[in-house]
């Protein structure tokens, strides 16, 4: 039992797990795609697209309640057959290893730029893909300590943003609510490359160490991304204004600059240093998941299928960093990996409720039968 | 017995075994890292104190004011200049002349003679906005001279004139109703905002010392004109909120009053009939430093109130004439107030700002002044 105790999640490690998926190097830009879109209004597009994720942590939680000692994996080739189940668990695969890839690349385009000019590509990828490599081997617990202690390093970051109110103005934000459906529509769509991540919720639950108490850990998972996410539109809007906010890659990383603290030239460097471990955090999970379905389908052992993935996880992040490239893969994949989330999600949980209330039908028959 | 022994020597080899191993891996990690990177004093950095920007012969000119470390720890002043067609190209040239690495990160001002600032600031912004390593701090003037001659300036007892320059735009906050709105971030910010525009404090070299003989109106990135320190004073008033200035009444030539006063201001927008109205409300709050008009203003009420009034009416006349000024002259909208209209009315709906508001029949301006004394000193002489 006290095994148990250790090797298996806590709850608040499950809700920081679960934040160290969603919360990486994507936000960053994350104003800079919804204020194309939408304008100033961007921050409504943050709240509503929050759907999607509240959708997918509430009906896993639903899957977690029915089949508490499974993963979506063995639940699909269970409910759709072995063949067409490992066909969509490669699917699902390969959403991870895509995402890894361009988390990684994005690691290394703003180290480039930020931190070290210095160093070559190839480099910045050794350095941070092996961080990731060791986390990832250590396994699943220490993959969730990493993500609460990061976790709680990253939310003290975003506490210092708030010191961009001072600079600011209202005016940067109105007219409220004056741009059309259609323009909010679009920037929800562009919120969904930053808001995926909780589907793995799905692959890891049956490691926590108590399952009753999965639902209110996404939920709070939710919570805080969400929070952070419509934070960091809102404060970007209020201090730049939408004509300045394309102007720059990186805008989140503006509104740091504002800081004026007495001995350090720039707030931005102490930023950049604590995202290091934000972006290695993400890494490492995505890693991991990627190696977890590749061990549930083929049986390798999870340590060597780490690091027999390596080579791939060096080459494509370098692939990666040619911007056109991966503008045209993830216009292309990201929505139709949303989608395929939620059909399959929407599916398996449709097929639970049928198949559990057959269940219950057939055993009020069996009851009925035995009084008689 | 044995085996446990063995058991545990083997078990000790391995441990040592595995902290060789990674002690090996970072070290082969560090030299692979490491080739190619110097380490350097700061002696033998080039840092700069200030950035010049010019306009030479169609060309730019864009000299550094890079710090001397020498004996005796004195530090002084080289000023490099590079010339080239391209600002990028200007680092190129530069370093032809230079004996050092330059690192920036550190610049204290840059400034712009008046020149380059009517030809448009748009080519060094950019650059500038392109590199991370720019204080983005660092303070902006606009200079009469060509920075070559302001840099190369020697005041005594500080190691540039970019640092004296710096701690005068710094502390021009004090009085004359300066904000602190120039740094590089807020040309930034305000440079191609919608209903925004640029304004800078204009330096000039007079009798041997720098002075700031008025501020630089721009239209987006080009500067349109040059006003004097009274009209800045009125248009900082109208334009900034939260800034400290001394505003006077005159009888004669013995007789006047002073007020330092804290500004506070407010815009409200209407439009009726495709004609803009906008209200601008001014609260002045501040004290009395100066009386050798109004004697009784302590003890009686009334002529307090005849001081506000009169102050109020005076400051009301000042808006009123510069309002008129930018409207017929400057034709540049410097109290940004196209961006409480595009709040208000629609952002990117293809609207010049600059044109409406300067436009007398399509836009009409308001100023409402309350003036209010709170503190009046130890005594009346």
């Amino acid at each position: 039992m006290n095994n148990d105790k250790k090797n298996l999640l806590s709850t608040n490690q499950l809700t920081f797990l679960l934040t160290g998926f969603t919360l990486g190097p994507g936000f960053l830009r994350l104003p800079n795609v919804v204020v194309k879109e939408a304008g100033q209004d961007a921050w409504i597009s943050g709240i509503v697209g929050l759907i999607y994720p509240l959708y997918i942590v509430l009906v896993s939680s639903y899957i977690a309640k029915k089949h508490s000692k499974e993963n979506v994996l063995t639940l699909s080739r269970r409910y759709f057959g072995n063949i067409v189940g490992n066909i969509l668990n490669i699917i699902f695969m390969l959403q991870f290893v895509l995402y890894t890839s361009t988390i990684a690349s994005e690691f290394i385009r703003i180290l480039e730029v930020y931190i070290v000019a210095f160093l070559t590509p190839i480099k910045i990828c050794i350095v941070g893909v092996t961080l990731a490599l060791y986390a990832a081997y250590k396994g699943l617990k220490v993959l969730g300590k990493i993500s609460e202690l990061i976790s709680y390093i990253l939310i003290f970051i975003i506490i210092f943003s708030v010191a961009a109110c001072k600079y600011g103005d209202m005016l940067n934000l109105q007219p409220v609510f004056s741009t059309r459906i259609i323009d909010i529509l679009n920037g929800i769509k562009s919120t969904c490359y930053c808001y995926t991540g909780f589907e793995s919720v799905l692959l890891f639950y049956s490691s926590v160490y108590d399952v009753s108490t999965i639902k209110k850990a996404s939920l709070k998972a939710v919570l805080i991304a969400g929070s952070i996410w419509v934070w960091t539109i809102f404060i970007t809007i209020y201090y730049l204004g939408i004509d300045i906010i394309p102007k720059s890659y990186w805008s989140f990383i503006m509104v740091f600059e504002s800081i004026h603290i007495p001995v350090i030239n720039n707030f931005r460097y102490v930023v950049m240093f604590a995202w290091i471990l934000i972006i290695v955090r993400i890494l490492a999970n995505y890693y991991f998941s990627s190696a977890f379905i590749i061990n549930d389908m083929t049986g390798i052992d999870i340590k060597q299928v780490c690091l027999i993935m390596y080579p791939l996880f060096l080459y494509l992040p370098i692939k990666f960093k040619d911007n056109i490239l991966r503008e045209k893969i993830l216009n292309f994949a990201v929505p139709r990996f949303v989608i395929f989330n939620i059909l399959l999600i929407t599916l398996l949980a449709l097929m639970i409720f049928i198949k559990s209330k057959a269940y219950q039908k057939s055993n009020i028959n069996q009851k009925t039968l035995n009084t008689e | 017995m044995n085996n446990k022994r063995m058991n545990n020597s083997l078990k000790n080899k391995f441990t040592n075994k595995k902290y060789i191993l990674i002690i090996l891996i970072i070290f082969i990690l560090f030299v692979y890292f490491h080739s190619g990177i110097d380490y350097l004093p700061v002696e033998e950095l080039g840092i700069p104190s200030g950035i010049g920007n010019d306009l030479s012969d169609d060309e730019f000119s864009i000299p550094m004011a890079i710090y001397n470390y020498g004996s005796d720890k004195k530090i002084t002043t080289f000023i490099y200049t590079g010339v080239s067609d391209t600002i990028a190209g200007t680092r190129q040239n530069r370093q032809l002349l230079f004996n050092k690495n330059f690192r920036l990160g550190h610049e204290r001002i840059i400034i712009s003679s008046e020149k380059l600032a009517r030809f448009g600031i748009i080519n060094w912004v950019s650059i500038v906005f392109k590199n991370p390593n720019i204080n983005d701090t660092a303070l902006i003037a606009v200079t009469k001279e060509e920075t070559k001659e302001i840099l190369n300036y020697n005041v005594p007892e500080y190691p540039s004139a970019a640092d004296y320059i710096a701690q005068m735009i710094k502390n021009s906050t004090e009085f004359n109703f300066f904000s602190d709105n120039y740094k590089l971030m807020d040309i930034f910010v305000r440079l191609y905002a919608e209903g925004r525009n640029i304004v800078l404090p204009y330096i000039e070299l007079e009798n041997g010392k720098f002075k700031i003989t008025g501020m630089a109106l721009f239209k987006k990135d080009k500067m349109m004109k040059k006003i004097d320190i009274n009209d800045s004073r009125i248009m900082n008033i109208l334009r900034e909120n939260k800034v400290k200035g001394i505003l006077a009444l005159k009888e004669s030539s013995k007789k006047y009053i002073s007020y330092y006063t804290i500004t506070k201001r407010n815009v409200k927008c209407e439009r009726k009939n495709g004609k803009y109205y906008f209200t601008i409300d001014i609260g002045l709050n501040g004290e009395i430093v100066e009386n050798n008009m109004f004697k009784d203003i302590r003890r009686n009420k009334e002529t307090m109130q005849r001081f506000e009034t009169y102050m109020s009416k005076y400051v009301e006349k000042m808006c009123y004439n510069f309002i008129r000024k930018m409207q017929n002259d400057y034709k540049v909208d410097c109290l940004e107030l196209g961006r409480v209209a595009a709040a208000k009315f629609g952002r990117h709906t293809g609207v010049d700002w600059d044109e409406i508001i300067t436009d007398r029949n399509k836009t009409e301006i308001k100023v409402k002044v309350n003036v209010n004394v709170k503190k009046m000193g130890r005594g009346n002489y």
